[in-house]
């Protein structure tokens, strides 16, 4: 499935004195099967615009089409919101905060249950995706209040992949886990595109922007600033404002080629990578 | 969002807002009482009610605050607002009524009296005069301000022992994280209907469920939240029983007193009226301005 968003505006309160343009004219195409980041500074607008992707705030003005969905500023219009929610699912920034079940499978198969899924095929289904995340059997029945935060965001992933959407929104997902932690989230993201879905991450980190990422939007003040992949991004950035931070990895490469080695940077998204990289060049 | 009946504060700096915490809320009990003394027959009543109402609206207009926000809050008071009315109405009236007032029509032999419509309509009138000027408090002063204020009229307690401080304190945290938990329910309201939950549609169980469903986890975020609080406190040193300074010091300005004894002379004047209207001198507005003498 893709995403066609057109000259979208969002305002928060709007006709209130207090009102705040967090949207203005955003326009993008995210295609099927891709693997796209969104970044920007705290307060850009990138929260505000992947929940509009699946009817949680409707526009102010624009739309978004997911497919055959369509979200636009009417409400009458917005009428198949619950099947796009079953096919583009958002998993929020801590989604451990939406646990509330008594056990584990009950919780991941309380998403299901919404979407129509009888108690024993919720059940089933939950238990494969416990499995895909990286919790065995031993899980499935204990209280999710008594797991470890990695497990606990773990275990809210689950709930929301068990749903089997075509395309997957997450923000922040690796925020305040541990490196093990945040490697297996990522892998499991990684294996998800891998299997056909489409992936859009929002993010501050630019070294898993760099490996995973094939497609870039910066986002700023409420509108997209930069669109193209991590490796131009990175080499335009340190000439305009975008509020990133340049990957190590790429300034080295960036570096190395400085210094007269001919590596070809866009290949380039991970340690090994260069490696290969720098030995090709080497011997051939 | 949730709407909320009192308004939440408006960030202006109008001459009602930077009035004393303290004199407002005294002044907002004055004219609380002053809407509830009913002075002379129902023609004077409703004049004097007009004249409160255009008060009300000029130090709305100098405060800035929307006339919409007040109609929003009041949206949700229409059911009480008709069951008052049908109360009065159509219950049989008092016997005050049925000895000296004056009927509107018959259901069948049943008499509907003027005065019932009279009355309903002067009950509604206060109400909505009473969460008006709550509105006023409350959107014209800072929860933190609102606060100290009452802790001020609670001082004398202090004298018999009375944990002011720690009853403010309390109060303080939790008028600061209602916003916050708004902000809260908003989000897993957002994080659960991703997972398909509709909090409008569905039968009683599953309304049941979407509402469990938001309840369980605003409760572990605010049980992590106060601890993380009490934590904060107690690295900074926070002892409950140490006497404190403060950063912000309430003051008494001339504003104040303007506006206080403004507040007062119309009060005075209002009791007076009651007095005497109460002690055999009937007041009658229409008829002692006007000389138009009406049977209300």
């Amino acid at each position: 499935m893709s995403i066609k968003v057109d000259n979208l505006f969002y305002t928060y309160m709007a006709n209130s004195n207090q009102e705040t343009p967090a949207l203005k004219g955003v326009s993008l195409n995210i295609d099927n099967n891709s693997f796209v980041g969104i970044l920007g500074a705290t307060g850009s607008g990138k929260s505000t615009l992947i929940q509009t992707f699946n009817a949680l705030l409707l526009p102010t003005c624009g739309t978004v089409t997911v497919d055959e969905f369509k979200v636009s500023s009417e409400k009458k219009k917005n009428k198949s919101i619950k099947e796009l929610r079953k096919h583009l699912s958002l998993v929020f920034q801590f989604p451990e905060y939406q646990l509330f079940e008594e056990t584990v499978e009950k919780d991941v198969a309380f998403g299901l249950k919404n979407f129509g899924y009888k108690n024993e095929d919720a059940l089933k289904k939950a238990h494969e995706a416990l499995l895909q995340v990286g919790l065995d059997e031993s899980y499935f029945t204990r209280s999710p209040f008594d797991l470890s935060g990695g497990e606990k965001r773990r275990v809210a992933i689950a709930g929301i992949i068990a749903i089997d959407p075509d395309i997957l929104v997450l923000d922040e997902p690796t925020a305040g886990l541990d490196p093990v932690g945040c490697q297996s989230i990522m892998k499991l993201v990684k294996n998800m595109f891998d299997n056909g879905k489409t992936i859009i991450v929002v993010t501050h980190d630019m070294e898993m922007v760099m490996e995973y990422c094939q497609k870039v939007f910066v986002v700023k003040e409420g509108q997209i600033i930069f669109e193209g992949s991590p490796n131009a991004l990175f080499s335009v950035a340190n000439e305009e404002d975008y509020a990133i931070e340049i990957p190590p990895l790429f300034l080295l490469a960036d570096r190395l080629k400085k210094a007269g080695k001919n590596i070809d940077i866009n290949k380039i998204h991970t340690s090994s990578d260069l490696i290969k990289e720098l030995k090709e060049k080497r011997h051939g | 969002m949730a709407s909320v009946v009192f308004g939440r504060f408006s960030p202006y700096n109008t001459f009602v807002h930077r009035l004393d915490p303290r004199n407002k809320i005294f002044m907002v009990i004055l004219l609380m009482v002053m809407i509830f003394l009913r002075i002379g027959n129902w023609s004077t009543t409703y004049i004097l009610c007009g004249v409160y109402l255009l008060f009300l609206i000029i130090i709305m207009l100098i405060a800035k605050i929307s006339f919409l926000e007040l109609f929003k809050s009041l949206k949700s008071m229409w059911f009480l607002v008709l069951f008052i009315f049908a109360i009065y109405v159509f219950l049989p009236a008092t016997v005050e009524i049925k000895e000296t007032g004056h009927v509107a029509f018959y259901i069948n032999t049943y008499p509907i009296y003027w005065e019932s419509f009279l009355q309903s309509g002067y009950i509604i009138f206060r109400l909505i005069m009473m969460i008006a000027l709550m509105m006023l408090l409350t959107s014209t002063t800072t929860p933190m301000n609102l606060t100290y204020a009452f802790e001020w009229y609670m001082s004398p307690l202090k004298v018999i022992k009375f944990p002011t401080h720690e009853i403010a304190m309390t109060l303080s945290i939790a008028l600061r994280f209602i916003p916050t938990l708004l902000d809260e329910t908003e989000r897993i309201q957002k994080a659960q209907a991703s997972r398909g939950v509709d909090f409008n549609k569905g039968g009683l169980f599953k309304r049941f469920k979407a509402i469990v469903s938001l309840i369980i986890p605003l409760f572990i975020s605010a049980i992590d939240r106060s601890e993380q609080l009490a934590d904060a406190m107690e690295a900074r040193g926070f002892d409950p029983k140490m006497k404190r300074t403060r950063y912000r010091i309430l003051k008494f300005h001339l504003r104040d007193l303007i506006s206080l004894l403004f507040v007062l002379i119309l009060f005075a004047g209002v009791l007076t009226l009651f007095i005497f209207d109460k002690n055999g001198y009937p007041i009658d507005i229409l008829n002692f301005f006007f000389n138009i003498k009406t049977k209300f």
